[in-house]
């Protein structure tokens, strides 16, 4: 059943049918939100309430949109406002302990646990978050630039100077579209 | 990222890894089932919210952000004059509408200028930007700005509470 099957679902009234977008996307919405965020507990919160606020806002979804480029506007967005929020309440730290271990956690359970991917998770952590949010929507979620700019309203242009920024600041080697 | 990219195996296994618990499936789905139902958008539907809404305008501002208190909620008026004689949409994004550019746009007036739209708020602090062509986003010139909203671009502030706005 496509994306497009469940949304109608929703739509036509069965409300459960919302369960099976949630667990087709939530894991990829989980891993970026926790990236955005550096910390787990805030990350789930995010992709709580952007999947409720999906909920609710169903009906302007487009079938010609990919349900999850949609969806990840909404996150995105999620993810500012949480950021923004913590930030007046702490001015959070640009790395802390509990995103290294989260990183670790999760790498050794997979078996894909090494020196490289942990530290490449530690610079993904000290990124700004304007260049972190463009290379993670970039080359972990594989967006295209138009959904980029649909989602961020940041340029095009702009969009593919901040990937490039941050994957030279990541040591990270790429060939892009032109 | 394209094929035979040199860092393509390392980029992803940053995709593997996260599992979203089934506490927080179960955490989504329960607030769900006391949610608004959503609707299907139609046309009618559109113009039906678009009537109510401008029903719901109770005081005309002069510019900026400025509203009329009702109970819980109040109609703020969101108003800007754009000096760029090219542009051709203004919209609105903010903490209300998940910054989405293109959800809300303003109404412009030949005869002053101005660009401007209403919208309902219930109080609360909400940040907000206004959106040139879908691309170039500015502060509101006569509202309090925020710093640095961390995401490169310029936003602005209205508080709404039971005194209006500030």
């Amino acid at each position: 059943m496509t994306d497009a099957d469940l949304v109608g679902r929703v739509l036509g009234g069965d409300a459960s049918a919302f369960t099976g977008l949630v667990e087709r996307h939530g894991d990829r919405a989980l891993r970026y939100a926790r990236r955005m965020l550096d910390n787990r507990e805030d990350a789930e919160e995010a992709v709580q309430d952007a999947f409720v606020r999906a909920y609710t806002a169903l009906g302007r979804y487009e079938e010609r949109q990919r349900f999850q480029a949609w969806f990840f506007g909404i996150l995105v967005n999620e993810c500012r406002m949480a950021a923004r929020k913590r930030r007046r309440q702490e001015r959070w730290l640009v790395v802390s302990d509990e995103a290294t271990l989260d990183t670790r956690a999760a790498s050794v359970g997979n078996g894909v646990y090494d020196g490289r991917l942990e530290e490449l998770e530690r610079e993904i952590a000290r990124l700004p978050a304007t260049l972190r949010e463009a290379f993670l929507l970039r080359h972990v979620e594989e967006m295209d630039y138009a959904e980029m700019h649909a989602m961020t309203g940041a340029g095009v242009s702009a969009l593919k100077m901040r990937v490039k920024r941050a994957c030279d600041a990541l040591r990270i080697r790429v060939e892009e579209e032109r | 990222m394209t094929e035979g990219s040199p860092d393509r195996d390392l980029l992803a296994r940053l995709r593997e890894g996260e599992s979203m618990p089934e506490s927080l499936v179960e955490g989504v789905m329960k607030r769900v089932s006391v949610a608004q139902r959503p609707r299907r958008a139609t046309a009618l539907r559109r113009g039906a919210s678009y009537l109510l809404a401008a029903a719901a305008v109770l005081i005309v501002a002069v510019t900026g952000a400025t509203m009329r208190r009702e109970t819980g909620t109040a109609t703020v008026r969101f108003q800007i004059n754009v000096p760029s004689p090219g542009v051709r949409t203004v919209t609105l994004a903010g903490d209300f509408n998940g910054w989405n550019p293109s959800s809300v746009p303003l109404v412009h007036d030949a005869r002053t200028g101005a660009w401007s739209v209403d919208v309902n708020l219930v109080g609360g602090r909400y940040a907000y930007a206004f959106v040139l062509d879908g691309e170039r986003w500015i502060a509101d010139p006569t509202a309090p700005l925020i710093p640095d909203d961390g995401f490169g671009r310029p936003s602005s502030i209205v508080v709404v509470s039971q005194r209006g706005a500030e």
